[in-house]
């Protein structure tokens, strides 16, 4: 007994280390496993009832199986604040959520119209939500779009979060998170921009096909980028929908109804579908002030450093005496250098662009062509092409911002860090502080490369 | 006598610095200075150094005396321990701080609910253990692992560039709202006070002084660059991001496939708090120790497990109160023990080379 309490009396680690696993070790292995004690939450979709709060979980329940099949599934709750709807959902699943898992933060278009951030307030309150969660807005119920984003898993294996990651990644190219919407809230200009997911009912798909069939051969549609490959044939003779106009989306598409759309831009369809056509709501003060279609991103992307290659189209590019064809040029480079300055008190954003353009498609109208190579360089007329179409696609995406008073591309913050004095006395003359981005000049310089 | 070498105490001054500075002071600095609060860390670091060179002049004058030999002579037995006392408060009341801060971290990342008793479980043997064992087992241990903690912090910073940041926008904030900013957060400082306290447990020769002082340099450069690359990052937001070197590796959509990143913050977040927590409670023990002289150091500990249990889970209980303690009353305290101290130290030494010459 001496020699064990000498040895302990030596090496006492040993005694503290016994003591913890003799306290922890039936604790571990009596204790359940944690996926019987909580639900993994994949996305988060918000709904406003009334005055209720309806909050819906997409939520990963882990099974052993010997298919590589992830069983997932929508659990909702309803309450009159969020958490009281979190408790609720908590209570038909008969597990506590955990939402470090959370990738999506989905809420409806409708909740929109008031300040978002009472709605969001629990969210970015508990830790356990992850951090890089995207938020998105969706036109009908957020508890559709989960429920169609579940079926589309389960059916096709596509994911949610992959779809958004690709948003965020190649056509917003801008940060579009929750973290993100909040940095513009508290930001002095108020505004913020996130992504925007259409979902169409089953019925009214249904609707949409039954009127398809009615009409008679009328135009051809085809549709690009879907993945339940409902790829219709493409007419030939109808000049309006030639290559180089689907590869550059329309600028009217706001005004395009919803089966339009769907038969243009393409959509991924489980048993409803989820139409992905990179629209973006913009925000200011948690608020929808105005909806920016593919166009206006694409053009206010021209702003940011950041590789989209983006496609450019411009039409009646003569050669070969009378003959002129239609052209789709893709950015291949992009150095953006933004300059602020005042000039006799009049604040000037002067955006300087260095592109490096490839061409991508010529439309030759059924002409013969000969010689393709000559288009690879960038004559004056292409240029000066080129830059019609992008100031005119920058000038209707600013307008947009101007009436709405959003700032989304940081004016606001540019001018502050390079001429903060003028800058501030140019805000305090203004009637109305927040509609400055109507009192600034945009200039745009571009420089025009092949990069073929 | 066990003392530990130059490098070791290098490693300790380093891992100190970093204490209750990389979660949640970057986010409540933000509140009152905005970016600006870069500045005031470099505005305080910079008045630090004055301790630290105070604590390398004792050194030089004493090398193998202990603080409260040295004070003795000067100010008399009592007002020495009066002193020291300071001290002993001071670390008693960090070691709390640097707990909360960590366990709150460790309870929104891993645990989800409360594990306050579990926690209590885990740290405090460790703890006790490696202050029973001597600052020579911990300067080694420390040693060890100072290169996986350096790598833990440095992937942090290196992975933050990777996201999107931008250079703060500074010198939003106006001069008195710094000065205030750095009175109130002044208690997450006065990192070299630990070495006042085992002065006499370190060895050092003149050539080890540039030693020590580049570890110093190195650990401030690091605070500093995770202060500014935190604002960088969250700019405008910074104020809603308690875990501030953790918050580095996440809010990145680039990085929703990779998954949990955060592990590597979580190891060395975990790592550098057990270590901190065993030199706060080392030096309040050797505090203890000399103000109740008649007692050995396991009274000390068994004290100090007693003060913390009752401080923290009885009289603060909340981590809101803590930081409402730390940043409104404890601010007037570390005035005291960071600066006041520290001049009475210098004057002492300053006495006493007059005494020489004369």
């Amino acid at each position: 007994m001496k020699k064990i309490y000498d040895w302990i009396k030596k090496y006492p680690f040993i005694l503290v280390l016994v003591i913890i696993l003799l306290f922890f070790t039936p604790f571990a292995i009596f204790s359940p496993g944690e996926s019987r004690k909580r639900a993994i939450v994949l996305a988060i979709g918000l709904d406003k009832i009334e005055d209720k709060y309806e909050i819906s979980l997409l939520t990963f329940i882990p099974t052993p199986n010997q298919e590589f099949t992830e069983s997932n599934s929508v659990i909702s709750g309803i309450g009159s604040s969020i958490s009281e709807a979190v408790f609720d959902a908590q209570l038909t699943l008969g597990k506590n959520i955990g939402l470090s898992h959370a990738k999506t933060t989905v809420v409806n278009e409708k909740m929109l119209e008031e300040d978002i951030t009472s709605s969001l307030d629990y969210l970015s309150r508990i830790a356990s939500l992850s951090e890089n969660t995207v938020f998105i807005c969706t036109n009908s119920s957020a508890k559709d779009l989960l429920l169609a984003t579940s079926s589309l898993e389960e059916n096709l294996g596509l994911k949610l979060d992959q779809l958004i990651s690709y948003n965020s990644n190649e056509v917003y190219t801008m940060d579009t998170s929750l973290e993100a919407f909040y940095r513009g809230y508290y930001s002095p200009q108020k505004s913020s921009i996130i992504g925007y997911i259409e979902h169409v009912k089953e019925d009214e798909q249904n609707q949409t096909s039954s009127q398809d069939n009615s009409q008679s051969n009328s135009q051809s549609e085809s549709q690009s980028g879907g993945a339940s490959g409902e790829q219709s044939g493409g007419d030939e003779n109808s000049s309006s929908q030639s290559a180089v106009k689907q590869s550059n989306s329309s600028s009217q598409s706001e005004q395009k109804s919803l089966t339009e759309k769907d038969k243009q831009r393409g959509s991924i369809s489980g048993q409803s579908e989820i139409l992905n056509i990179g629209e973006a709501v913009v925000l200011r003060e948690g608020k929808k002030v105005a909806m920016l279609d593919i166009d206006n991103i694409n053009s206010l992307k021209l702003l940011t450093n950041k590789k989209s290659f983006d496609t450019i189209k411009i039409t009646d590019v003569k050669y070969e005496q009378d003959k002129a064809f239609d052209m789709a040029f893709t950015i291949k480079n992009k150095q953006v250098a933004i300059k602020t300055d005042f000039q006799n008190g009049v604040p000037m954003f002067i955006i300087n662009l260095n592109l490096g353009v490839q061409l991508s498609e010529i439309d030759t109208k059924g002409e013969e062509f000969k010689e393709e190579s000559q288009f690879t360089q960038i004559t004056q007329e292409i240029d000066a092409k080129i830059q019609n179409v992008l100031k005119n696609e920058f000038v209707k995406a600013l307008k947009i911002l101007r009436d709405s008073k959003a700032d989304v591309i940081g004016v606001y913050e540019k001018f502050y860090r390079s001429n903060r004095k003028d800058f501030l006395k140019f805000l305090n003359n203004l009637d109305d502080k927040d509609d400055y981005l109507n009192n600034i000049v945009f200039v745009m310089n571009f420089k025009i490369q092949s990069d073929g | 006598m066990k003392t530990i070498s130059a490098r070791q105490t290098g490693i300790i001054i380093f891992l100190t610095i970093f204490a209750n500075k990389i979660l949640l002071l970057p986010s409540i600095m933000y509140q009152k200075s905005q970016a600006d609060a870069v500045f005031v860390m470099f505005g305080i670091f910079a008045l630090e150094l004055f301790i630290l060179w105070v604590f390398l002049s004792l050194k030089k004058r004493y090398p193998y005396q202990n603080l409260q030999q040295i004070l003795k002579k000067s100010i008399g037995k009592y007002l020495s321990k009066v002193l020291i006392f300071v001290f002993l408060i001071f670390f008693l009341f960090k070691t709390i701080l640097t707990y909360s801060v960590v366990y709150v971290y460790l309870k929104d990342l891993v645990y989800q609910d409360e594990f306050g008793f579990l926690a209590l479980v885990c740290f405090l043997p460790v703890v006790n253990h490696a202050v029973v064992c001597g600052l020579r087992a911990m300067g080694r241990t420390f040693e060890l692992f100072y290169y996986l903690i350096l790598a833990g912090v440095i992937f942090c910073l290196a992975i933050a560039f990777f996201t999107e940041i931008s250079i703060p926008v500074f010198f939003t904030a106006n001069v008195g709202a710094m000065f205030n900013s750095a009175f109130t957060h002044l208690f997450s400082f006065g990192d070299y006070l630990v070495l006042f306290v085992f002065i006499d447990k370190i060895s050092l020769e003149k050539k080890d002084y540039k030693k020590i002082l580049s570890f110093a340099f190195f650990a401030i450069i690091l605070v500093l660059m995770i202060f500014s690359i935190f604002y960088a990052k969250y700019q405008i937001t910074s104020f809603m991001h308690n875990n501030a070197l953790a918050d580095l590796l996440v809010f990145s959509v680039q990085f929703n496939a990779i998954g949990r990143l955060d592990i590597v913050a979580m190891l060395t977040i975990m790592t550098l708090g057990l270590f901190q927590l065993e030199i706060f409670q080392y030096a309040f023990c050797e505090s203890f120790v000399m103000v109740f002289d008649k007692l050995s150091i396991k009274y000390a500990i068994a004290v100090f497990d007693i003060l913390f249990f009752v401080i923290y889970f009885i009289l603060i209980g909340k981590y809101e109160l803590m930081i409402q303690l730390t940043t409104q009353y404890l601010s007037y305290f570390s005035l005291l023990s960071n600066f006041i101290v520290p001049i009475i130290i210098a004057c002492c030494l300053f006495k006493k080379k007059k005494e020489l010459k004369e």
